[in-house]
């Protein structure tokens, strides 16, 4: 074989070199230089006729490992040496088993049939001699699942103390070697820690919209607990307040009515006696009064509270407004030995605004005055004109001054409060229910006005009240003149009187008669209805009807009537006279088909006006 | 309503010790899962390294043994 045949050949394969062995056993390499291979595998195999691979540490020539592939030639059937064609393992087999998992370099190692390892990916020492079994570094199970691999078709796993994944082991089929590839033990780590990651920070950010949820819910029942709880102080207030009142009720409501039953008492005892029946029935009758005083400011405050005061306003002389209570009040401070006055400036003298309600605040005002101011004093009332911000409108500002009793600084601040009181009616030896401020304060409120107090015990007090009007014209006044009452226009005029109560049916009646009408009484509505229906036409002038009736009320008798099919029937003259005794009822009577209304208890003027107006009205 | 804090709080603390006990359930279940999905992908990509191996070594005795014919055929002495 010359050398260069062997050079073309080398060119021509796959090896990296090429070597002959000849039939003596000596070894010619490319470089011409000879070794004795007469003790070699890839000679003596090659020799007893077979092809394999010897793999040849720390070669002589390269001090590499090499891969030596062998096979026999032949020369007319005769030996003639082994062809020898090698792998630099450093080169080739070193490449073949360098990978990465995940970034992170894995360790493999390639080992022969008797499991001496060959090469290595890391780079391999050739001087080394090291076995496959060497990696167990003495760990009996290591050892024991490399050993098994070694003998199981198609390779298993080998665990690795501190790799979680351990290594897989398994054997070439064709040249029946080993390779080796263990998984890096960091970039398990760093998968694992990053897919917990991932899923702690998922659950956490659950767990926080949880707590979140659990939060704004606790926060929602305690804010509902702490309503639940205000409302229950509050009821439990209410409650207490009720009963406070009913107790002031009780107490405030029996004085009067001791008085009524005690002198109506002493009445019939001293029947012959005119001088003590005088006094007597006029005791009786400022008791009533008192006691329908109280009566009204309790409804008062309930209307008040309920809320279903309206502001009615109408076109209103200020004027004559100080003029008229001035005139109201003059009589009973002379009396008192009070001196009253009064000065009235005011640029617009015409505004709108609610006379009943301001009529109210001051008389309410007015009569306090009255009450605490001790003869010898003084009560003196203002009204100024003063600027609004709005156009268009202006204050009016009412002070009333008197030098009475006047209350302590401990004691103002809860002047408006119901029932407050700085001394009972028996220390003050005056009489009052401690609502009437409290009215005034609302009823000032519902007016857009304000109210101040100010005042010294033992020298007097100023009550100052602000109340904004719009500006009204002079032309727009309506002003009610005082009806003259000729009794002798009721003289024979028949009035069907609707009363289901027989006391007040007795009292109109008795009342009525007094004047001159004849009364046909009507237990209720129904009775009513069918006596006018009954009745010729015009056989009755009127009807005076109560509104709080059994079978039939007064609304639904007054309808009734209206819609009878005989139209003189239907149009008779129809007067509310009922105990309730507000504007809404008022309202509710016109607004039923009445043509007016009167409050009980009777008062005998007002009733002869409101019958005379009713039977005017054309 | 001190009654109420300790109910609360021991709440919270069981909460926390089930959380935490869970994570670390999943952590031991979740390392045991990617475990095996290495070991698989190891087995393949060593499987896949040993039959690239394996041809190549294949190829050298293909190699010799048909360079070893062609020689034996063209000697024309031993």
């Amino acid at each position: 074989m010359d050398i260069a045949a062997l050079q073309q050949m080398i060119q021509h394969s796959v090896f990296d070199f090429m070597e002959y062995a000849d039939v003596e056993g000596m070894d010619h390499n490319i470089t011409g230089g000879i070794s004795d291979a007469r003790d070699r595998q890839y000679y003596l195999d090659a020799k007893a006729g077979n092809t394999g691979v010897e793999l040849i540490y720390n070669s002589r020539a390269t001090h590499e490992t090499l891969l030596m592939f062998y096979s026999p030639v032949y020369y007319h059937g005769e030996f003639a040496g082994s062809l020898v064609g090698v792998y630099q393992a450093a080169n080739k087999i070193t490449s073949l088993l360098q990978d990465s998992f995940f970034g992170e370099a894995s360790l493999s190692y390639l080992a022969n049939s008797e499991g001496r390892i060959i090469a290595c990916s890391d780079g391999f020492d050739p001087q080394k001699e090291m076995y496959l079994t060497d990696l167990a570094q003495g760990d009996a199970k290591v050892l024991s699942a490399l050993n098994k691999a070694m003998h199981t078709p198609g390779g298993s796993l080998i665990p690795f103390p501190g790799n979680d994944v351990g290594g897989y082991l398994t054997v070439l089929p064709d040249t029946g070697y080993f390779i080796i590839r263990i998984f890096p033990p960091k970039a398990h780590m760093a998968i694992v820690a990053r897919s917990n990651t991932l899923v702690f920070c998922f659950v956490a950010v659950l767990m926080l919209l949880f707590a979140g949820f659990i939060i704004y819910l606790a926060q929602f029942f305690r804010d509902e607990q702490a309503e639940l709880e205000a409302a229950m102080k509050e009821a439990e207030n209410a409650n207490s307040a009720k009963t406070t009142f009913l107790f002031n009720m009780s107490h405030d409501i029996r004085t009067p009515m001791n008085a009524i039953i005690g002198f109506r008492n002493l009445l019939e005892k001293h029947q012959d006696n005119p001088e003590k029946r005088a006094g007597y029935l006029r005791k009786i009758d400022d008791a009533s009064t008192v006691l329908l005083s109280i009566i009204n400011n309790v409804l008062e405050m309930a209307r008040i509270e309920k809320g279903t005061l309206e502001v009615e306003e109408i076109p209103w002389s200020a004027e004559e407004f100080t003029d008229s209570l001035y005139s109201i009040f003059s009589d009973m401070m002379r009396q008192k030995n009070i001196t009253f006055t009064q000065d009235f400036q005011a640029e617009h003298p015409y505004v709108y605004c609610d006379p009943i309600k301001q009529r109210e605040i001051f008389t309410n005002i007015i009569s306090n005055a009255y009450k605490y101011t001790n003869p010898g004093g003084t009560v003196h009332m203002s009204l100024r004109e003063l600027p609004a911000e709005k156009e268009g409108w202006v204050l009016y500002r009412t002070t009333v001054t008197d030098t009475g009793l006047g209350m302590s600084e401990e004691f103002l601040p809860h002047l408006f409060e119901e029932f407050a009181r700085e001394n009972n009616t028996t220390d003050a030896k005056v009489e009052g229910t401690g609502l009437g401020m409290p009215i005034v304060k609302r009823l000032v409120e519902l007016l857009n006005g304000t109210i101040e107090v100010t005042s010294v015990k033992g020298k007097g007090t100023t009550f100052t009240v602000t109340i904004p009007h719009r500006i009204a014209d002079a032309s727009t006044l309506v002003r009610h003149d005082d009806i003259a009452i000729d009794h002798t226009s009721f003289i024979g005029k028949r009035l069907l009187l609707a009363e289901d109560n027989d006391l007040n049916a007795e009292i109109a009646t008795e009342i009525l008669e007094e004047e001159g009408f004849a009364v046909i009484r009507a237990e209720d509505g129904e009775r009513c209805l069918h006596l006018l229906e009954a009745a010729p036409a015009g056989y009755f002038a009127l009807i005076l009807m109560d509104i709080q009736m059994p079978n039939m009320n007064g609304y639904e008798a007054t309808r009734a009537i209206r819609a009878l099919p005989d139209k003189s029937k239907a149009s008779i003259r129809i007067l509310a006279m009922t105990a309730n005794a507000f504007e809404e009822d008022r309202k509710n009577a016109l607004a039923a088909g009445m043509d007016g209304h009167i409050a009980k208890p009777i008062d005998i003027k007002r009733l002869n006006e409101a019958i005379l107006s009713v039977l005017d009205k054309k | 309503m001190k009654g109420k804090k300790k109910i609360f709080l021991s709440v919270i603390i069981a909460v926390s010790i089930i959380f935490v006990a869970a994570m670390f359930v999943f952590a031991l279940q979740n390392g045991r899962r990617v475990t095996g999905y290495n070991q698989s992908y190891l087995a393949d990509n060593t499987l896949k390294a040993a039959q690239t191996i394996d041809e190549n070594l294949s190829g050298g005795f293909t190699n010799i043994r048909l360079i070893s014919q062609l020689v034996s055929g063209s000697l024309d002495k031993p």
